[in-house]
């Protein structure tokens, strides 16, 4: 059990930092629609212009090299999972259009007919055999499939997989999107350039052009087997600094829609009458804590930190109002639950918070909080400032040390920051998922438990047990415990990049993670 | 004597940047406001109490503005200290031993200056670390080579005239006859560069912050300030406003400086009352003195233009 688990929190490690890297690395804002009356109709055909922030960065779009946020809401426009997920979280047949669990050990899927690539080739079992195998191969799926045994055929449309040990997280992985199917006889013969700049699946969309640093087109995929999108042509346009992609929306030009990072800015749009986006909170500022030795070794300490917090304004003061307080498992993933005043150390309490550090013997401790300072994080800074004050107030002093985001990284992986380290974090296919690096006894991240300890006990049990009844139960009980035992620090949760578009697009769908999923099924209407 | 009733601009840069350091060491002192704390509500206007407002925290921006201006003043000035230290001595050093040591000094300083500044000093901070030091030292390596080159030229000049010439004939140590003889004929160009050094310390200083590599949270800077308020821009813009306006005035306030010295310091503009190679002339030790020499400033290769030594700036 323990390699394997270690297996999965080391691998999920880096995949989430891979994630979050994107998700971070710039930052984005736009403005844009004019106000109406009433919603305009529909028109068929047309180029739908989204301005974004950056273009998908190392790994470009192959799907098994590539898996930050930046290059997930590209390549979901060309490459299908097996499963998908719908708004609430419910696993719905997507490639595979009915799946079975025989037993604890085993799955089955049955492929959709008629389900063909973009070049015309249809999708076959030994694609899917050789899309799984691929993602297990991967440095950045490693993680999701560490328990995966084999993978083989039934027959021409059915496919088995089969687990050494109950994983509960797998059939969520699998309905991850960035667990893509991909043509085996187009990725073989590819060239690993030509994976990373050039794409070939299933989805609605077939990419035309990719102008370095510039924009990336895509033409509707004619052979799609769903609803044939809405649109002829979809065009990313990259533009990194927010007031100019702002002012591109406002001024009409052609561009319909556009995301960022900026609630201020989004404020100022909606007020325009443009409409906004309610992209769900997935994006965790998340404090890692470095409990191997100084103040935070003392779980007392770790309680007067969590106390002495003021989550509420935090969110008030650094995202103006708009975040949401948040437990491990972010705000706006389906699972996600909300806290409140039952959850231990979670209610602001600075006197209780001087009680326990007089208790641990530290009523004056010094603590070093690092951070990523580069302009790409700036949104983050002022919540490590407002928590440097909270802190002062129950005696705790908060030292910032801002340090460049790739030095944070490798802090991270490594384990060598000092007291605590700040790690945005995105959404992950699994609950589970989110505790892995923190409850994994042996990484270097998870140095406030053992073997024994009871969270890690209760985060084995959401792994393995498939009752999403009994799920639900064992996550709040986790929550719970990891909230009392303080293994990380979650200061609040917002969305990855808040949506806007104006009058020129309908029937656009924002989904969970802030993939762009709904932009197949969004039309224009001049 | 230095006629300042003639010298307009380097009234003016005293002036301007007096102003801005009585303002940055005497208003944190006496504010009532910690400009690292939260005192009143996010993105008031200027107010009795809050004179030109509070910032997206609800911290005073008059506190904070004064701590911007203090830090944007000691690294400036701090910065191009240690920058005219190294500068004048490896280009004192090249400059008069020649040869391939000339070679070796003036290439490594060519590297450094083909660097682009802030690349240069951002790479600087990612080996040695965050904090106030390390960002002295990036820019104190930033600002070396334009003094080395600005020493050597003269010191090229100088090393052949007869009184350098003579002193060594009489047995008077090299490292002497550099400091003692050779220095003292180059130190106009070097306080030119030194007050324009410093003005596009600001800038770099500035531009780091903005990027998130200069001065850290919480402390104020102008570059974060700007940074921070980028966002409030259209419903506060005195936020930007005012750190724009401390780093003009800085920049003016330097660069005006530079202009006044260099006018100071010119005998051709009728500026210096008294000649320093009279007083020098006693303290001298034995061996030919300067008064010997027929070396004058001006004789020398004129100063290389000193606004443009940071490449890339």
């Amino acid at each position: 059990m323990s390699t394997i688990t270690r297996g999965i929190g080391a691998a999920a490690a880096v995949a989430l930092l891979g994630l979050s890297l994107a998700a971070c690395a710039s930052s984005g804002e736009e403005a844009g629609s004019s106000e109406s009356a009433a919603p305009l109709a529909a028109v068929d055909g047309g180029s739908l212009v989204y301005a974004s922030d950056v273009q998908p960065i190392t790994g470009g779009l192959d799907p098994y090299l590539a898996s930050a946020f930046a290059n997930m809401n590209a390549t979901v426009q060309i490459y299908e999972p097996l499963l998908a997920k719908d708004a609430d979280g419910t696993i719905i047949p997507w490639l595979a259009e009915s799946w079975e669990q025989v037993d604890d050990l085993t799955y089955t899927f049955t492929l959709r007919d008629g389900v063909t690539f973009s070049d015309g080739s249809p999708l076959t079992v030994e694609d899917v055999i050789f899309s799984i195998e691929s993602m297990r191969a991967s440095a950045a799926g490693a993680a999701n499939f560490a328990t995966l045994g084999e993978v083989t055929a039934l027959d021409d449309s059915t496919v088995q997989i089969t687990t050494v040990a109950p994983d509960a997280t797998l059939i969520n992985v699998l309905a991850y999107r960035g667990s893509a199917i991909v043509s085996k006889a187009w990725y073989e013969a590819a060239t690993e350039e030509e994976r990373q700049q050039t794409a070939m699946g299933t989805g609605p969309f077939v990419l035309d052009t990719w102008t370095d640093q510039v924009s990336m087109t895509f033409t509707a995929n004619e052979s799609y087997w769903g609803e044939a999108p809405s649109v002829d042509t979809l065009e990313f346009d990259f533009i990194g600094d927010e007031n100019a992609r702002a002012a591109q929306l406002r001024q009409g030009s052609g561009t319909d829609m556009a995301w960022f990072r900026d609630p201020t800015q989004v404020s100022s749009l909606e007020e325009e009458g443009y409409t906004v986006g309610q992209n769900a909170a997935t994006r965790s500022l998340t404090m890692y804590i470095n409990a191997t030795d100084g103040p935070l070794a003392d779980v007392k300490v770790r309680q007067a930190v969590s106390k002495a917090m003021d989550r509420q304004a935090l969110i008030d003061f650094a995202m103006g109002g708009l975040a949401e307080p948040s437990l491990v498992v972010p705000a706006g993933d389906p699972w996600g639950i909300e806290p409140d005043e039952s959850t231990p150390n979670y209610t602001h309490d600075v006197d209780g918070a001087k009680a326990l550090l007089a208790e641990a013997g530290e009523t004056s401790p010094t603590i070093q909080l690092t951070y990523a300072s580069d302009a790409a994080f700036a949104l983050d800074v002022p919540m490590v400032e407002v928590l440097q004050q909270q802190l002062a107030e129950a005696g705790i002093t908060l030292e910032l040390v801002g340090k460049p985001w790739t030095e944070v990284l490798q802090s991270y992986i490594g384990g060598t920051w000092t007291d605590l380290l700040l790690v945005p974090g995105v959404y992950q296919p699994d609950p589970a998922s989110y505790f892995s690096t923190v409850l994994t006894p042996g990484l270097p991240m998870a140095t406030t438990v053992t073997a024994e300890s009871p969270e890690v006990a209760l985060y084995m049990q959401l792994r393995s047990t498939f009752d999403e009844a009994e799920r639900a139960e064992i996550l709040a009980q986790l929550e719970t415990a990891v909230a009392e035992n303080v293994n990380v620090l979650v200061a609040y949760t917002g969305p990855q990049r808040y949506e806007v578009w104006g009058d020129t697009v309908t029937g656009y769908e924002v989904d969970p993670y802030t993939y762009r999923e709904g932009l197949a099924a969004t039309a224009k209407t001049s | 004597m230095i006629k300042l009733k003639k010298n307009a601009a380097l009234v003016a840069g005293i002036a301007v940047l007096a102003a801005l350091a009585l303002y940055g060491l005497i208003v944190p002192l006496v504010s009532q406001w910690d400009p690292n704390l939260t005192v009143g509500m996010r993105l008031e206007g200027p107010s009795a109490e809050h004179w030109l407002g509070t910032d997206h925290l609800g911290r005073d921006n008059f506190v904070r503005l004064a701590i911007a201006a203090r830090y944007a003043l000691a690294i400036s000035f701090i910065s191009s200290i240690i920058s005219m230290v190294l500068g004048t001595a490896v280009g004192l050093l090249a400059g008069y031993a020649g040869g391939r040591l000339d070679n070796l000094l003036m290439r490594g300083t060519e590297i450094i200056m083909a660097i682009p500044a802030i690349l240069f000093a951002l790479v600087i901070r990612v080996i040695i670390g965050p904090g106030f030091v390390p960002l002295l030292i990036a820019m104190a390596i930033i600002g070396a080579p334009g003094f080395a080159r600005i020493m050597r030229s003269p010191i090229l000049v100088l090393r052949d005239r007869d009184f350098v010439v003579a002193a060594e004939i009489a047995g008077v140590r090299k490292p002497w006859i550099a400091v003692s003889h050779l220095l003292p004929n180059a130190t106009t160009p070097m306080l030119v560069n030194f007050a324009s050094t410093a003005s596009l310390a600001v800038l770099i200083e500035s531009s780091l912050s903005f990027l998130g590599q200069g001065v850290q949270a919480p402390d104020a800077s102008a570059g974060r300030m700007i940074q921070e308020s980028m966002r409030f821009m259209n419903d506060d813009p005195l936020l930007i406003v005012l750190p724009v306006i401390l780093i003009t005035l800085l920049t003016v306030g330097w660069n005006l400086l530079a202009d006044g010295v260099q006018m100071a310091l010119s005998p051709k503009a009728g500026n210096l009352a008294v000649p320093t190679r009279g007083r020098r002339r006693k303290k001298l030790p034995g061996g030919p003195t300067q008064a010997t020499a027929p070396t004058r400033p001006e004789d020398a290769t004129p100063a290389p233009p000193v606004h443009h030594d940071y490449v890339g700036a």
